[in-house]
């Protein structure tokens, strides 16, 4: 029997629904079977094409040849200016165009607004696949003792995991997860019948950013930034979140 | 009448210049052909950004020019000429089971997603590209693309619906490879 709900999947993936059908979808499918691995198999496939159609960057000289046509195609309006600013344009564009392909270069590193929405929606699919998979981790344990060891030699980084005896939370496990070609740590708590999904990766700064709240396809989003690492945790409850958040924050210190 | 400046338009088109030329790479095949595709693009653009409506989208604005241009070129005319695939059925490539077959698809590497992206009528690549690796809303794709955000919607599922059949037959057809040698 065909869920009715198993055809709005696609639009739902997509981040096309207005926010009272994806409220009903985000609470439907966690139920469905169905619905859940058609959603697991709809981004999959948006991951794969995602990464495989960026394939191409655009070569350094393309850059100048378009800056170049740029300012030539400014040049009528800078009729009337002076004989020393004739001599002097074309190297201080030279100049100009340097600082703007330097500037424009670590940006291929860094995440940007475009970088970091395709960071979340990566994790967002990791942590749909961790909601529908039999076996969503690779080291099974509720012992923090025995989740952080599996980690060491596998990132270049460490970090610390809270003592969940006594709170609302118990560690699943964790397994080694990628994202944009950079490797991380993904820990799945249980939050009474909730999951969730905390992604740890080595930040690109040691500037220390607050915790930033946010919703992504229905999930609530909790990101900050600490001590040279960067968290991301997802999830479908939201206070259970932010008290996890604020026990991996302080066992994070330095 | 837009407000934009040229230095507006500097800040607005440099950051869309790798996608731009990653669409025009798909689209052209050769590198110099994109290289070519781009730079009138970008030209077409900041000579007609007093027709760009202030408050529209940008980006859909600038692939529209690319492929409007793409379309006028040689390679453009010829693909124009090309069968394009049936769009009818939104519903038609909606996955309603998990196969063992589908969950290959994890499995199946970047190369082999670009192969199988290549393979894809021009009508179903240019959708994918713009809505998965661009990110672009169906709204924004309609823009680009100029066409009904319907169309957009079954585009979409039937050129996922191909891209799935040529990952899984691709995948089937190096297993049997593999067990051969």
């Amino acid at each position: 029997m065909s869920c009715e709900f198993v055809k709005q999947v696609a639009l739902y993936a997509d981040d096309e629904m207005d926010r009272a059908d994806q409220e009903k979808m985000a609470a439907h499918i966690p139920g469905c079977m169905e619905c859940t691995s058609t959603l697991a198999n709809h981004l999959d496939l948006k991951k794969a094409v995602r990464i495989a159609g960026n394939k191409f960057s655009a070569p350094p000289d393309l850059h100048a040849a378009i800056f170049r046509q740029i300012r030539q195609d400014q040049t009528p309006q800078r009729q009337g200016v002076s004989a020393w600013w004739k001599w002097i344009s074309a190297p201080v564009t030279a100049v100009l165009f340097a600082v703007v392909v330097l500037l424009s270069l670590p940006q291929k590193n860094n995440l940007g607004k475009n970088g970091e929405e395709s960071l979340l929606a990566e994790l967002v699919d990791q942590h749909v696949v961790a909601l529908s998979s039999a076996n969503p981790v690779d080291v099974i344990s509720e012992d923090r003792h025995t989740v952080k060891p599996w980690f060491q030699g596998k990132l270049p980084y460490t970090f610390n995991l809270p003592e969940d005896k006594g709170s609302p939370f118990k560690l699943v496990g964790g397994k080694l997860t990628y994202a944009r070609q950079t490797a991380g740590a993904e820990l799945l708590y249980m939050a009474g019948q909730h999951k969730v999904s905390v992604f740890i990766y080595q930040a690109n700064s040691r500037q220390e950013k607050p915790l930033h709240k946010f919703r992504e396809l229905s999930f609530n989003c909790t990101h900050w930034q600490q001590n040279g690492l960067e968290f991301y945790m997802l999830t479908d409850a939201q206070d259970e979140a932010d008290r996890l958040a604020t026990m991996l924050q302080e066992v994070n210190r330095s | 009448m837009s407000g934009l400046q040229n230095k507006d338009f500097e800040k607005l088109a440099l950051p869309l210049l790798d996608p731009l030329y990653n669409f025009a790479r798909w689209l052209c095949g050769g590198p110099d052909e994109a290289r070519d595709l781009v730079q009138e693009t970008m030209i077409k653009a900041l000579r007609g950004i007093g027709s760009f409506r202030e408050g529209t989208n940008f980006r859909a604005w600038m692939f529209r020019i690319l492929r409007n241009t793409f379309l006028t070129s040689r390679t453009g005319l010829e693909r124009r000429n090309t069968e394009q695939e049936d769009e009818d059925g939104f519903e038609d490539s909606v996955v309603t089971h998990e196969t063992p077959e589908l969950t290959l698809i994890r499995r199946a590497d970047t190369e082999l997603v670009q192969r199988c992206i290549a393979l894809l009528p021009a009508n179903f690549q240019e959708v994918l590209l713009l809505a998965d690796v661009e990110e672009m809303k169906y709204q924004e794709v309609a823009e680009a693309l100029d066409i009904p955000v319907g169309t957009v919607m079954s585009r979409l599922a039937r050129a996922r619906g191909k891209l799935r059949e040529h990952v899984l037959e691709m995948m089937g057809t190096r297993k049997t490879q593999g067990i051969r040698a």
